[in-house]
């Protein structure tokens, strides 16, 4: 008897510290993939360390200092922001409407009209970002682009477009068309699982379409507008390919972010002290939008 | 005479005869029959495998990757190429070797980088001399480019195999037909002729562009940081290295700033103001002026279109243009002074797992087959085989190239420069060339940011 109650009595030890190894895993794995990380990072903004030629001291907040005194960041940051805030808006506007029309489309004509619609919206996504940005980069050629071919056969004149003032927007443009398939996916797979009773409700007490959709429908879709915006935000905001592909961040840092400041002071100055530190700057942003959208979700619960 | 005497004599004979006849084959079995600079015979790294990385999609490096299965059968080790694409190249290097990661056994650099990369490496001095018996020998033997990149010990830490020159290309069914010639003549008051002076270049790009026939007169790579190379070749050309003696920009003196201003204002005016070049050149790589060279749209180009010139040798490729020829392109101070060259080269990390097998690798990349057949594509960096190349009767490099790379200059003249200057220096340079900014502002930035990253750096006093 005694030897039984030992045994099961060793049994669960085993049970608990196999529980234990196992709640442990996931502190585990965010210490090695996020806090290590971050605290590196961290610690390396604190030092002008320069691997060429092995400097390594520590200056506290210096590199903080040249950082934000310089205009050059600060401008930066707004371009980041401002390309941030039009591919989100123009994105979602986009998503949002041409989900709409699917639905309407489906309703309207027949599921199969619907679906065809949709593979053509969606086909952009099929590109891998460093593709479409060269493809994008070539239609903008002067001699090869057919956007300037389009100009000539209007009897205008072709144009450089990217090496001019209008670069910065014409890779939002492509950030836009890129992106706008993701959210049109989510928010149509989510307008296709409400419930319609509300719906149907709303229209026979005589609402009319844009009023079941300001009352009815765009309320029962926040959440999952919220995550989509939220996605979508985080994304654009620490975007890179398409803004290197197609312009390098020029003409001179017309269209640099800060993902791309952080990119060319690491591995074009091998200035990994600034590069931490912008680094560490640049996490500010999403780090508040999460914040935001914990806010809102924790609000929206109660 | 009797027969013991002539044995002796003969064998006396043959002792002598030997002798004389081993350096050549090997030094009796100690090297490879036939490679200079001579590879170890017996195979003694049999099994090695060593990394070497490369610029992903070179042209010009192709021809090596296709022979390497030769050195692995001569020498029994195995390489194995780490293709980088051409913005990595200095970063992914160095984040290896300063990390002691052992992941490359040789470094490959540009001349606009390789001083960052001195301390990580190690020195060449005892190698040259097994081989070359001095330093002296072996300087004399490779272009004078590579003195330009010793490190401050005087030594060697780099061995060249690449070299390239910006020259300029034009098409001779335009140059040389008679009407052409007549109406040029007729206009200009001169022969139509590959252009000697910046004047001569813009009155022929001026005299062949042709919006309504899809032709301009002149296409090159002034796109990001090729058009920074190219301002920075001509304004070498023009007589200027970028730092003085005492570490200053030149383009703080008069002279340097007017000259620079003048390089820019081409540039800029070539393609907002005169048009004579096609505006997508300011946002062209040497591949697309090719393209765009070869499809018939432009009489004249300019680059480093070294990296194809076999390809323009072939009837096949040239059906829109017909036959190409090459010149010298002219300085923006009359005689020119020698341009930016392109020198590549390869290094033995401290890291490196196989430091001889290394080594082996490099001596055979300078051998004479491997850069004839990279020849197509480039000049060698050693100046007899260049000279055959080149200059020689069937040479396969227009001799344009030879004379712009004798006199080309290595332009990086301390590793900061490679890093922040050169960053900013791009990031300036596009804006005068999308028309944003003026020459004089660049040259004011770019002094500024020399200055300042010189200062920190405790070059300027």
């Amino acid at each position: 008897m005694s030897h039984m109650v030992s045994s099961v009595a060793r049994t669960d030890r085993l049970g608990q510290y196999l529980l234990g190894a196992l709640l442990a895993l996931p502190f585990l794995y965010i210490a090695v993939f996020y806090a290590y990380p971050i605290y590196k990072v961290v610690s390396l903004s604190l030092r002008d360390f320069q691997i060429a030629y092995g400097i390594d001291d520590w200056i506290g907040l210096g590199n903080y200092t040249e950082l934000l005194s310089s205009a050059e960041t600060w401008r930066t940051l707004g371009r980041t922001l401002l390309y941030t805030a039009i591919c989100v808006s123009v994105s979602f506007g986009l998503g949002l409407g041409m989900a709409l029309l699917t639905v309407s489309l489906a309703d309207a004509f027949s599921e199969r009209f619907g679906r065809a619609f949709r593979h053509i919206v969606i086909a952009p996504m099929i590109f891998i970002p460093a593709a479409a940005g060269v493809m994008w980069a070539f239609a903008y050629t002067e001699h090869y682009g057919w956007v300037n071919h389009i100009l000539i056969a209007l009897g205008l004149q072709a144009y450089p477009w990217l090496v001019s003032d209008a670069a910065f927007f014409l890779v939002m443009v492509t950030d836009i068309w890129g992106w706008t398939p993701f959210i049109y996916l989510i928010l149509l797979a989510a307008l296709q699982s409400l419930p319609q009773e509300p719906i149907e409700a709303a229209r026979v007490d005589g609402a009319n379409a844009w009023q079941v959709f300001r009352y009815v429908t765009f309320p029962l879709l926040k959440p999952v507008i919220v995550i989509a915006l939220t996605i979508k935000t985080l994304d654009t905001y620490r975007a890179f390919d398409y803004l290197w592909i197609m312009t390098n961040g020029g003409p001179g840092t017309s269209s640099t972010t800060l993902n791309l400041a952080t990119y060319k002071a690491a591995f074009q100055n091998l200035d990994f002290g600034k590069a931490s530190a912008l680094a560490v700057i640049t996490m500010i942003f999403p780090l508040t939008v999460m914040i935001l959208f914990l806010t809102f979700r924790r609000r929206g619960a109660k | 005479m009797s027969y013991k005497m002539l044995f002796a004599r003969t064998a006396a004979a043959a002792v002598f005869g030997l002798s004389m006849i081993a350096p050549a084959t090997g030094w009796a079995g100690e090297f490879v029959e036939g490679t200079f600079p001579p590879l170890k015979a017996g195979k003694p790294y049999a099994g090695v495998t060593i990394t070497v990385p490369t610029q992903k999609g070179w042209a010009s490096f192709a021809p090596a990757v296709e022979l390497t299965r030769n050195f692995e059968e001569m020498t029994g080790i195995k390489v194995q190429y780490d293709m980088i694409p051409g913005s990595d190249i200095p970063s992914k290097q160095l984040l290896a070797v300063s990390q002691n990661s052992g992941t490359y056994d040789i470094v490959t650099q540009h001349a606009t980088s390789f001083g960052s990369f001195f301390r990580f490496l190690t020195p060449m001095t005892e190698r040259i001399e097994g081989v070359w018996g001095s330093v002296d020998k072996f300087e004399d033997w490779v272009f004078p480019a590579q003195k330009g990149v010793k490190n401050t010990d005087g030594q060697h830490y780099f061995m060249p195999f690449h070299a390239n020159a910006q020259i300029g290309y034009y098409r001779k069914d335009l140059f040389e037909n008679t009407a052409e010639q007549a109406a040029f003549k007729a206009k200009y008051g001169y022969d139509l002729a590959p252009p000697t002076t910046i004047q001569q270049v813009r009155d022929i790009a001026a005299f062949f562009t042709r919006p309504d026939k899809n032709l301009y007169g002149l296409t090159t790579n002034w796109g990001g940081g090729q058009g920074y190379a190219a301002f920075l070749g001509y304004y070498s050309d023009a007589g200027f290295d970028l730092l003085g003696a005492d570490y200053k920009p030149t383009m703080k003196t008069p002279e340097g700033r007017q000259a620079a201003i003048d390089v820019l204002n081409f540039m800029q005016g070539s393609i907002h103001k005169d048009k004579i070049v096609n505006p997508d050149s300011a946002n062209f790589q040497t591949g697309q002026v090719s393209d765009f060279f070869l499809s018939g749209s432009s009489a004249m180009a300019y680059g480093w279109l070294s990296d194809y010139w076999s390809f323009m040798q072939k009837p096949e490729n040239i059906k829109q243009v017909g036959p190409v020829g090459a010149f010298r392109f002219p300085s923006f101070a009359g005689e020119p002074k020698g341009g930016y060259s392109s020198w590549w080269m390869m290094g033995i990390p401290k890291d490196s797992k196989n430091p001889d097998a290394a080594w082996e690798y490099i001596k055979w990349i300078l051998n004479e087959h491997p850069q004839i057949e990279m020849a197509a594509g480039q000049l060698p960096p050693i100046k007899d085989l260049a000279y055959r190349t080149a200059v020689e009767p069937g040479g396969i490099n227009p001799r344009a190239l030879y004379d712009a790379f004798v006199e080309a200059k290595i332009t990086t003249q301390v590793p900061e420069m490679s890093q922040q200057p050169r960053t900013k220096g791009v990031e300036l340079y596009t804006e005068v060339i999308a028309n944003k900014i003026t020459a004089e502002q660049f040259v004011d930035g770019y002094v500024a940011e020399i200055e300042k990253t010189l200062t920190s750096a405790g070059y300027i006093k």
